[in-house]
């Protein structure tokens, strides 16, 4: 402390000019003898002209303030390229970027989920026909008659059993007879033939009965 | 983001509602099982099943599970009743009529895209003394063959049964022709059911 007024050290030019400033103003005020502001003028003096010297020394090597004026302006004007950058970017429409975006991951992320949802439906329905396919090939042993048709070949067929039937009957009728004596044989072959005969009636009614309500499309089912 | 999540959204949902569509057109108007085999394929509803024939020219059968008395027969109608649906029905009648238990009910003969289809419904009077109802529908197919859909049901389950009468002629096709698309065929001739036992 020199009359009041603080002697920092202090390097830069515009702080040593400002000192001075304020110096003059402490003696104006009257606040500092005269020898103090001698001996404080003459050292910031000193320094400023050291300054000086320094700075034409650094001139003189290269070393020139417009050197960092230039970097200073280099630095804004990158710093200045890097924000136009990001405004360009920030000013890109936005849709574009999310469809760009979209193509990478989103859309990714749905096909793989298409193809899951594909993979499986697939599965599903696979197992589905496979389920009917074996439902279907199951057939129980279960067996209908019923019948559009009335078949008239049927009933001749029928017919011709019942005549050869009664002519069984007729044979073994005449077998029978053989064992009785030879007048009998034949009234009683005759009657034993009539009696056939009327048997074969018998037989062939009842067949009829058969092709009648199997003509009809009537049915039986049977459980095997 | 929000945008991001709703492009993922459309599609899944397309997907939701294709896949739901399928379901239902499959599984919701599906109203039975589906029989597909010797060149026919017809619908029948779930509480049936398939058996085994042992009439004519039969080519599928099926029959309730819980009555086995119930049951529908498709049968290929042989050459010589005749080559047309009309003469093939009038002499298969001539040998029904010759039954006493052959009782005619009623007979309808009509068109269905200029394709002839004879409806016939008479009951037949069995041997141990029950009766049994009968529904043939005749029918000539795009292949040029006759077909009869023969229903048999106990006279007392007809009208309970009839709706699986009506589910297995109406779905009744060629298996060619269902792959192509025969459903106005199905549903007129569907129509021509309805309206003949609705008289």
């Amino acid at each position: 402390m020199l009359g009041g007024i603080k002697i920092v050290r202090e390097s830069s030019r515009h702080s040593i000019e400002r000192k001075l400033k304020e110096l003059e103003e402490e003696k104006d005020k009257g606040n500092i003898s005269l020898e103090d502001y001698d001996t404080l003028r003459i050292r910031y003096e000193r320094k400023l002209g050291n300054k000086e010297t320094v700075s034409k020394l650094q001139e003189a090597k290269g070393f020139k303030p417009s050197v960092i004026k230039e970097k200073k302006a280099k630095k804004q004007e990158l710093y200045d390229d890097f924000v136009d950058k990001y405004s360009k970017s920030e000013g890109k429409d936005y849709g574009e970027i999310q469809r760009s975006n979209i193509f990478n991951k989103s859309t990714k992320r749905a096909i793989i989920i298409l193809f899951i949802l594909l993979a499986f439906g697939v599965g599903i329905l696979a197992g589905f026909s496979a389920i009917t396919s074996n439902q279907e090939n199951v057939t129980p042993n279960v067996t209908i008659s019923d019948s559009a048709f009335s078949a008239n070949q049927t009933i001749t067929q029928q017919t011709n059993l019942t005549i050869d039937t009664s002519n069984i009957t007729y044979n073994n009728t005449k077998k029978t007879t053989k064992k009785k004596s030879s007048t009998k044989k034949y009234s009683s072959s005759n009657k034993t033939s009539s009696s056939s005969s009327s048997s074969s009636s018998d037989s062939s009614s009842s067949s009829s009965k058969k092709q009648s309500s199997s003509s009809s499309g009537s049915s039986s089912t049977s459980r095997d | 983001m929000k945008l991001n999540k709703t492009l993922i959204l459309v599609p899944l949902l397309i997907i939701l509602v294709v896949s739901l569509s399928g379901c239902i057109t499959d599984g919701l108007t599906k109203t039975g099982e589906t029989f597909e085999a010797n060149g026919v394929t017809f619908q029948y509803p779930e509480s049936w099943q398939v058996v085994n024939s042992v009439a004519e020219g039969s080519i599928a059968a099926v029959a309730s599970k819980e009555n086995s008395q119930i049951s529908t027969v498709i049968q290929q109608v042989p050459a010589e009743l005749g080559t047309d649906i009309q003469t093939a029905c009038s002499n298969n009648n001539k040998n029904l009529v010759k039954s006493p238990n052959y009782i005619n009910l009623q007979e309808v003969k009509t068109s269905v895209n200029g394709q002839p289809v004879i409806l016939h419904r008479y009951i037949v009077n069995e041997a141990d003394g029950s009766q049994k109802e009968h529904v043939a529908t005749w029918m000539q197919m795009s292949d040029g063959k006759l077909y009869v859909v023969l229903f048999n049901t106990p006279l007392e389950s007809y009208e309970q049964e009839r709706s699986s009468y009506d589910l297995i002629v109406g779905t009744f096709a060629l298996q060619g022709d269902s792959k192509s698309g025969n459903s106005s065929l199905q549903a007129e001739i569907m129509d021509q059911i309805n309206n003949f036992f609705s008289h």
